[in-house]
């Protein structure tokens, strides 16, 4: 036992800068106070590198430790950018310069005062606290090694750089670290698995790369491991099964490949478990049984295979499960009925088969429902809403065959509905309702017959509405010009007849409007003037008849307009000429007379034309030399005649897009 | 859990609770151009970034392959500037956005777009020089700039534009001369009216138009 004097001397002799030097000096770990001339001192006790500030403060009382720390803070401070700097400026030894402090301020409160920075009641700090500070810099300057007693350190949502430092191993006492959100890089050093006190490991959202080290297994007391949304690659190490406290694992969104660890089984205490957006290839495990406590588990986008084990229906607790963008086969376990907490299942992109266990639906919480993109057969779940709270059902691009579910027909819950591609049948206008919630419903390409109901405008937020590819009958009602939330509207490839309703000029908000391949006829109607945001219109392969409207001219935003395969009659109007962005025009296979109007030299966006299969006489204007966008025309079977005009497309055309008519003439 | 974890956790715990945003990268582009935009008709209110892909929402067309093609907000009320997060869109054919209030400069990041056709910006704010960048666009076949606030000159890389028909940056208030090689020998004098160009490029003199 020495002298404090000794101490003192000995200390000074290793580099060791004093701090303070009264009778009451206490320096860190190991030299503690006795009485107030001498103390304790052990020599192989560990000490702090104190600054390089060399300054001989004197300070009464109080640890000098705190001064120690406060170097450090300052010697990192002074590596910072230097904007960072400036918003540190309570970051000094001089705090006369800060207002409202009392005359007799001691520096003893240093740096327990500074900002982001908090003390024990012995004044050591134990928490540093820089969030969403625009701190700019790297950790390389901070000396870990001087706080012994840190235990918060929260710099997430800056701008830090630089790789994570390996001596970051000397904060024993570390229970939470959050440096998530900066730019770090570099791989993470090995050595964090030396804080076995760490609870919450979040690093997640910076651009980590290397493998996540196998000595993180060490961390006994970790409860939450964020790596998500980094660049980390390699293997899951075997040994992050060991953390048997784990209730959070995010590791989503990085490059990891390799198979899921089958001791996954082991992380018993684990509630979240997302492993989404990676390369991870191999069979889901079917150890996750285990895992009693699950409520989350995110695999979705990876390379899983094989199929999903029974087991998972059997976690009870599970209120969400992502298996989507993967490539699992085989059925849906019928366990899965027995998810009774369920809200979201997705399993939508993977090539599973078979039968929907018919108790899917029977959750009460059951919100998304989403099994597009499969090979499932059978009919749909007859209960699906039978929770009164699904949202999004999606079933597109399956082999579904039957009725819509009665269940579904009365679910007033309903925003977004994918069920196309598939063999569903059943009268539209009957099996669906009324959905004060609606936004999407795509029901294209099923045998669904019936009419189109009205019940469709009493669905007050639908803007997308797709029936294309049915065997839908009937005319057009109405009454459409009420659904002015539309704005894409899809009745392709069904019987529907009679004529369009001017009505549909009420539809405002449309965008995108598809007719084309049914039995409508009679005249386009004019007041399709107003739809003044369309953008696509294709009513081709009809009967209609009557001019072309020459108010069609007036859609500035229309890039594709396709009339073809119909009647129209007389000519081409040359106010239809003003649709200067349409890229796409095809009028063929009509009854089109009349010279192609010269005004065509308006429309300077065009590149594809296709005028074949009319009657248009007279010469080709050469307004087309003008119309250098141009790629593609094709004029044949008219009555046209006289010289082609010298433009790349014409020039270029084959004998296909020119035959046919009266006397064309031409280098082609 | 005990609730003083429950309280370190929260703030992460919330944030990781979205799984939803997609990975879909043009859907987060997208995302991100929205939130640099401002759009008092709500054209965007459809743009939900919690979908697998953004081909549902509107003014925006895929191809097959769930890709954007076409982006289509003319004439939209929207104010604001664009961002590096459009060169992301790797397969877009058609940009659309005439008509607007945009301002700020034209994102360089815009060259990234090799399968473009058509880039329509005029009757906008757009500032600062147009990119060279742009000259690695070799599907362009449409380049309309026209009124707007561009400054500098013509990039002479624009000359490599074999597949460029169109082109207009009439209205602006670009300097300099104008480029006479490759397709630029076919745009009439129309495409650079009311600029404070000097003319064509005088072969043979200094190629370079300095500091106008």
């Amino acid at each position: 036992m020495e002298l404090l004097s000794e101490c003192l001397s000995t200390k000074k002799a290793e580099g060791y800068s004093q701090i303070g030097c009264t009778g009451f000096a206490v320096y860190k770990k190991g030299c503690r106070l006795r009485a107030w001339s001498d103390t304790d001192c052990h020599g192989d006790d560990r000490w702090d590198l104190c600054g390089s500030l060399g300054f001989g403060l004197f300070m009464p009382v109080f640890s000098s430790s705190n001064t120690s720390e406060a170097a450090a803070l300052l010697k990192w401070k002074n590596t910072l950018e230097n904007e960072t700097q400036s918003r540190l400026s309570s970051w000094t030894f001089h705090p006369n310069s800060q207002t409202n402090s009392s005359a007799n301020r001691s520096l003893s409160t240093i740096p327990c005062t500074w900002f982001g920075i908090s003390c024990d009641p012995a004044g050591s700090v134990i928490q540093i606290k820089l969030t969403s500070f625009g701190l700019q810099g790297t950790l390389h300057g901070l000396s870990f090694s001087s706080f012994s007693n840190l235990a918060h350190i929260n710099l997430s949502v800056n701008a830090l750089f630089g790789t994570i430092p390996h001596q970051i191993k000397y904060l024993s006492k570390l229970i939470f670290l959050d440096l998530s959100s900066n730019l770090l890089s570099g791989e993470i050093p090995p050595e964090i698995g030396l804080l076995t006190n760490l609870k919450y490991l979040i690093l997640s959202e910076n651009q980590l790369n290397g493998s996540i080290p196998k000595d993180i297994g060490h961390l006994n007391s970790l409860t939450g491991l964020f790596l998500y949304k980094n660049h980390l690659d390699g293997f899951i190490p075997t040994s992050l099964c060991n953390l048997g406290n784990l209730t959070l694992l995010y590791l989503y969104k990085n490059q990891l490949y390799g198979p899921i660890p089958k001791y996954i089984g082991h992380l018993t205490s684990l509630i979240d478990l997302s492993l989404s957006g990676n390369r991870l290839e191999g069979s889901i495990p079917s150890s996750l049984k285990n895992l009693r406590n699950l409520t989350r588990l995110y695999l979705d986008q990876n390379k899983l295979s094989g199929s999903i084990p029974e087991e998972i229906g059997n976690l009870t607790h599970l209120t969400v499960i992502y298996l989507s963008l993967n490539q699992l086969h085989r059925a849906i376990p019928s366990s899965f009925s027995n998810l009774s907490s369920l809200e979201i299942l997705s399993l939508f992109q993977n090539r599973l088969s078979g039968l929907i266990p018919q108790g899917i639906g029977d959750s009460m919480n059951l919100t998304s429902l989403l099994l597009g993109g499969n090979q499932f057969t059978g009919y749909l779940p007859e209960k699906i809403c039978r929770s009164g709270l699904l949202q999004n059902f999606s079933a597109e691009d399956n082999y579904f065959i039957g009725r819509v579910p009665q269940s579904l027909k009365n679910c007033t819950s309903l925003v977004r509905v994918h069920m196309n591609g598939n063999q569903l049948v059943g009268d539209i206008s009957k099996d669906f309702g009324v959905y004060p919630n609606l936004q999407f419903i795509n029901l294209s390409h099923n045998y669904f017959h019936g009419m189109i109901s009205s019940n469709w405008g009493q669905c007050p937020k639908l803007g997308t509405l797709q029936m294309s590819g049915n065997n839908i009958t009937g005319g057009i009602p109405l009454d459409i010009g009420n659904w002015i939330q539309l704005h894409v509207l899809d009745l392709s490839l069904n019987h529907i007849l009679g004529a369009i309703p001017k009505e549909v000029g009420k539809l405002t908000s449309l965008e995108k409007l598809w007719l084309n391949g049914n039995q409508l006829s009679s005249a386009l109607p004019s007041e399709f003037a107003s739809l003044t945001n369309l953008e696509f219109l294709d009513v081709s392969s009809n009967k209609l008849t009557d001019p072309i409207p020459h108010i069609l001219g007036n859609l500035p935003k229309l890039y594709n307009l396709n009339l073809s395969h119909n009647n129209f009659s007389e000519g081409i109007p040359k106010p239809l000429m003003s649709l200067i962005h349409l890229s796409v025009l095809d009028l063929s296979y009509n009854s089109l007379s009349g010279e192609i109007p010269s005004e065509i030299i308006k429309m300077q966006s065009l590149e594809d034309l296709n005028l074949s299969r009319n009657y248009l006489s007279g010469f080709i204007p050469t307004a087309f030399e003008q119309m250098h966008g141009l790629l593609h025309v094709d004029v044949s079977y008219n009555e046209l005649k006289g010289p082609i005009p010298n433009s790349k497309a014409f020039v270029q055309a084959t004998m296909e897009d020119l035959r046919g008519n009266k006397g064309l003439c031409g280098n082609g | 859990m005990a609730p003083r974890s429950l309280f370190y956790v929260l703030v992460p715990f919330l944030l990781s609770l979205t799984p939803a945003l997609s990975t879909n990268s043009e859907g987060n582009a997208l995302h991100a151009l929205r939130s640099r935009l401002s759009d008092p008709t709500n054209v965007l209110q459809s743009w939900d970034p919690t979908l697998v892909n953004p081909c549902t929402w509107f003014h925006v067309t895929c191809d097959s392959n769930s890709h954007v093609i076409r982006l289509d907000l003319g004439n939209s009320n929207i104010s604001g500037a664009l961002g590096s997060e459009l060169g992301e869109l790797k397969r877009l054919q058609y940009l659309e956005l005439y008509r607007n209030e945009i301002g700020g400069k034209i994102p360089k990041a815009l060259g990234k777009l090799k399968n473009l056709v058509s880039m329509d910006l005029y009757e906008n704010r757009f500032e600062g020089e147009i990119p060279k960048s742009l000259s690695k666009l070799k599907s362009l076949r449409f380049l309309r700039l026209s009124n707007n606030k561009l400054t500098g000159s013509i990039p002479r890389e624009l000359t490599n534009l074999s597949n460029l028909k169109v082109f207009d940056v009439s209205s602006n208030n670009l300097c300099g001369t104008i480029p006479v090689d490759g397709p630029f020998s076919t745009f009439p004098m129309e495409s650079f009216e009311n600029n404070r160009l000097n003319g064509p490029e005088l072969k043979g003199l200094v190629p370079y138009d300095f500091g106008c």
